[in-house]
């Protein structure tokens, strides 16, 4: 089960918001049991006997969590600490990494003849790994760092971990936030839940009809046998999978918040317009804030961040981001990925302290934002094709001709190339566009949406709905960011 | 304040729930032309059936396979009969059979036809199985049974539901929600022919290539009777290859392995059967004929439950029989292949046919 499948709609969300308002109505705890059970129902469906997993995380960190609140003894504290990360980082490590270095071991071996050679195991990555450690991680760090107190109940802090919106993709909640939701009288107001069937539906909508549509330009350019020497089809290909990541990954963040909405909880937002960012920093203050957020509070402050000098700030963006990289997937292309979004940080850093660029900042303001807003978002495209081809010669053939080296501009040929279903898909992309374009000027498409009276907010939702209905491809992509 | 906001969310859903469905199901009519699956022989069926529901004259319509298209000259037919008042349609379609025909039974009762002439073939009686898991099954019936069911409406479903094998039933839309679901998956197809359009953009031109008339057209009405036939595949042939088509594939026919009774195919056969027969239409079963070289290799008893099929139906619901599979006089110029008649085969066919049909009518 997962955020398209109809199962979520027809009964499980119905069923818990109704368990949850009959709970509203006795107590508070009853309400959070409902929320805790019905999460792992979902868990169970979406990644089966894996959920013993979470259950494990979850023990793991409230007992350390109350035991490093505890004590006042440093050692005993960081005991603790240290023996909760490695039970967190040892099931993240051995259920996602484990083939991936014996892999590596074994490529590393075949170049000294003798050395052991190991076989892969072939654990299944289980659903959501990555999203629950990194917040129940967050949670026993921040109560050893002093700066958040340990749950009061089990149940608040299992339900604080499980919480099924967000459970298998995010956004990563912190303790607090999530905290003060569940003890602040839960009210599930009609505003709330009329905004949180916005999200929902607006979340579908991106992810069916603009996400899954242009996937089908994505897998059709990046599969075998296509020719990836064109510059307009890989620049076409990147853009496309550059939609389909965002739509795919944003709308599943829409539905968990929409979903949230409905039980009267708000979770942080995880997006907000990144291709309309003019830096890579910037980029990342609008492309999965709640990763980006937690990356930067647990590992590039600790590792010196921008306090020490200037080798101290390249260790701390390059570890930073080759460790984000990674924990996108246990491949050499994430690790490249955040290797390559490192290099442009750093590249950043340096370039906006040069005298041309400050002086054409305060002269041609408006040209300098539009040259900025290009090239970043070139380069952060490009980017997108080390993260969509595992393929080591199609992605480095595809990074060549993206950047205009070999490649022919045969506009015509690319055009043969494409599947199909040709111009709706570029009318799609030009919405996109544009949708994206406005979004960022009001603040949020469906902020603006759902504070919309009845007739508005009825007739655009129906309509968005109708596209849906017609519009959506006979088959639907998993979520791409279940991988992770 | 509460009552207030519960009042917009009520008032929000009952316009998002009108929109939604009056903007759905007539931006489906409307982006879906029926022409995306109208334009081929495989979805003419309805189409014909209503022109011919409207025509006073007396009505014979032929279905069955592709033996059946390649037999058929409603032209010759109405030609030689002494009736003049009489029609001859030609409703054979490549691959199908009773088990596919059923599904215009009710629509066919509905449009005054006279006589129906079905076919019996010694390749239509087989079982069909459950395909194995993993497998995609009949794609051919996947495609026929989607296209017809989409394009009916209620009074066409009838009791052939009953007849449908369960790991069929995927494919047959019987409401008109399944039906408007199973035109959604076209509906990307009919934007993009929208789009095209709008940009005029040539590549349309593939999908408004009608392979068959326009309805309603002159072309239309003798098409149903004429429809256009390939040319004669022995006639293609130079010695070498006629005679290798001799050794290799003559044998293929005895292949079939007809049933006598016990499969959804003879379930479907004898719904089309009695269910004519009831509502009064005349019904004459159709054995066509093979190559005598087909013949002449067959064993004895291979095709008995052909022949069984056949007795049963006519003992059961006295219809007549016209048994052209083992007449005799059917010669090499006749066929355009192993199975199918050519030109001369039609010619032929027609000569034997009028003076049953002129009798029929007569009746």
């Amino acid at each position: 089960m997962d955020f398209t499948s109809i199962e979520y709609y027809q009964w499980f969300l119905p069923t818990t918001f109704l368990l949850v308002l009959i709970a509203t109505r006795h107590s508070k705890s009853s309400r959070i049991w409902i929320l805790l059970l019905m999460s792992y129902v979902f868990f169970w469906f979406a990644s089966g006997w894996h959920f013993l997993l979470l259950a494990i995380s979850t023990v793991n960190d409230w007992i350390a969590g109350k035991q490093i609140s505890k004590s006042s003894n440093l050692k005993v504290r960081k005991g603790w600490l240290i023996g909760s990360l490695t039970i967190n980082l040892g099931l993240l490590a051995t259920f996602k990494y484990l083939d991936f270095l014996i892999e590596t071991w074994n490529v590393a071996a075949l170049k000294f003849p003798g050395s052991p050679e190991f076989t892969t195991i072939g654990l299944l990555l289980p659903v959501g790994i990555s999203f629950y450690t990194f917040q129940t991680m967050s949670y026993t760090i921040d109560i050893y760092r002093e700066k958040s107190e340990p749950y009061d109940t089990f149940s608040k802090f299992a339900c604080y971990a499980a919480f099924f919106p967000q459970l298998v993709a995010g956004p990563i909640v912190r303790a607090d936030h999530f905290r003060e939701q569940i003890e602040s009288p839960m009210k599930i107001s009609p505003d709330l839940f009329r905004l949180g069937l916005t999200l929902i539906i607006f979340g579908i909508f991106k992810k069916l009809v603009i996400g899954d549509n242009v996937a089908l330009h994505v897998n059709h350019i990046f599969s075998d046998g296509i020719p990836l020497d064109n510059i307009i089809l890989v620049w076409w290909g990147a853009l496309c999978f550059g939609i389909q990541i965002y739509c795919d990954f944003s709308a599943y963040t829409d539905i968990a918040i929409g979903s949230s909405y409905l039980f009267g909880i708000r979770l942080p937002e995880n997006f907000k317009t990144p291709y309309a960012a003019c830096s890579p920093q910037d980029f990342w203050r609008r492309w999965h804030i709640s990763l980006s957020t937690w990356l930067r509070d647990y590992l590039y402050i600790p590792l010196g961040g921008s306090r020490g000098n200037k080798r101290t700030l390249l260790f701390a963006l390059m570890g930073t981001m080759l460790i984000g990289g990674l924990w996108h997937g246990a491949s050499w292309n994430f690790v490249l990925w955040g290797l390559l979004h490192g290099l442009l940080l750093i590249g950043h850093r340096y370039f906006k302290m040069t005298k041309w660029n400050i002086y054409f900042k305060d002269k041609h303001r408006s040209s300098h934002t539009i040259m900025a807003w290009g090239v970043t978002q070139y380069f952060i495209f490009m980017t997108w094709l080390v993260f969509r081809l595992e393929d080591t010669g199609m992605m480095w053939r595809s990074l060549k001709t993206f950047i205009g080296f070999d490649a022919d501009w045969d506009f015509s040929s690319a055009w043969e190339q494409l599947p199909e279903i040709k111009n709706l898909t570029i009318v799609i992309v030009a919405m996109f566009i544009i949708g994206h374009t406005i979004s960022g000027k009001i603040g949020g498409f469906k902020h603006w949406l759902g504070k919309q009276d009845a007739v508005v907010w009825g007739f655009i939702n129906g309509i968005l709905l109708s596209a849906l209905f017609l519009f959506r491809p006979a088959e639907t992509i998993d979520f791409i960011y279940f991988r992770f | 304040m509460v009552n207030k906001g519960i009042a917009n969310l009520v008032n929000s859903l009952i316009v998002c729930m009108i929109v939604f469905m009056t903007a759905s199901s007539s931006i489906s009519y409307n982006l879906i032309d029926d022409s995306l699956f109208t334009n081929s022989r495989y979805g003419m069926i309805y189409d014909a059936l209503d022109t011919i529901a409207v025509d006073e004259s007396l009505s014979v319509v032929a279905i069955g396979s592709s033996q059946m298209y390649k037999a058929v000259n409603g032209e010759c037919l109405g030609n030689n009969s002494a009736i003049p008042e009489a029609k001859f349609y030609n409703l054979g379609i490549s691959a199908s059979r009773s088990y596919t025909d059923m599904l215009m039974i009710p629509r066919l009762i509905n449009s005054n036809v006279d006589v129906v002439m079905i076919e019996v073939g010694v390749n239509l009686l087989f079982e069909m199985k459950e395909p194995i898991k993993g497998y995609k099954g009949d794609e051919y019936l996947e495609m026929r049974f989607t296209i017809d069911t989409m394009l009916q409406t209620d009074s066409d479903v009838g009791e052939w539901v009953e007849v449908i094998l369960p790991f069929h039933d995927n494919w047959v839309n019987t409401n008109e929600i399944q039906r408007t679901e199973a035109r959604q998956l076209y509906s990307i197809d009919g934007m993009e022919i929208i789009v095209n359009d709008l940009l005029e953009i040539e590549e349309n031109e593939a999908v408004h290539d009608r392979q068959i008339p326009e309805i309603g057209t002159n072309e239309w009405i003798d098409y149903l009777q004429k429809p256009s036939w390939p040319s004669s595949r022995f006639e293609r042939m130079d010695a070498e290859a006629r005679q290798t088509y001799s050794e290799e594939e003559m044998s293929k026919s005895l292949n079939y392995h007809p049933r006598a009774n016990g499969t959804a195919n003879h379930a479907a056969l004898d719904y089309e059967v009695s269910s004519l027969v009831n509502a009064g239409i005349k019904v004459i079963l159709v054995g066509l004929p093979h190559h005598p070289e087909v013949i002449s290799m067959l064993p004895n008893g291979h095709w008995d439950g052909y022949n069984a099929t056949m007795r049963e139906l006519v003992d059961q619901y006295d219809v007549e029989m016209v048994d052209l599979t083992f007449s005799p006089n059917w010669e090499d110029h006749h066929f355009s292949d192993r199975n199918h008649l050519d030109a001369d085969g039609r010619e032929e066919f027609c000569y034997r046919m009028t003076p049953i049909l002129d009798n029929i009518l007569g009746d």
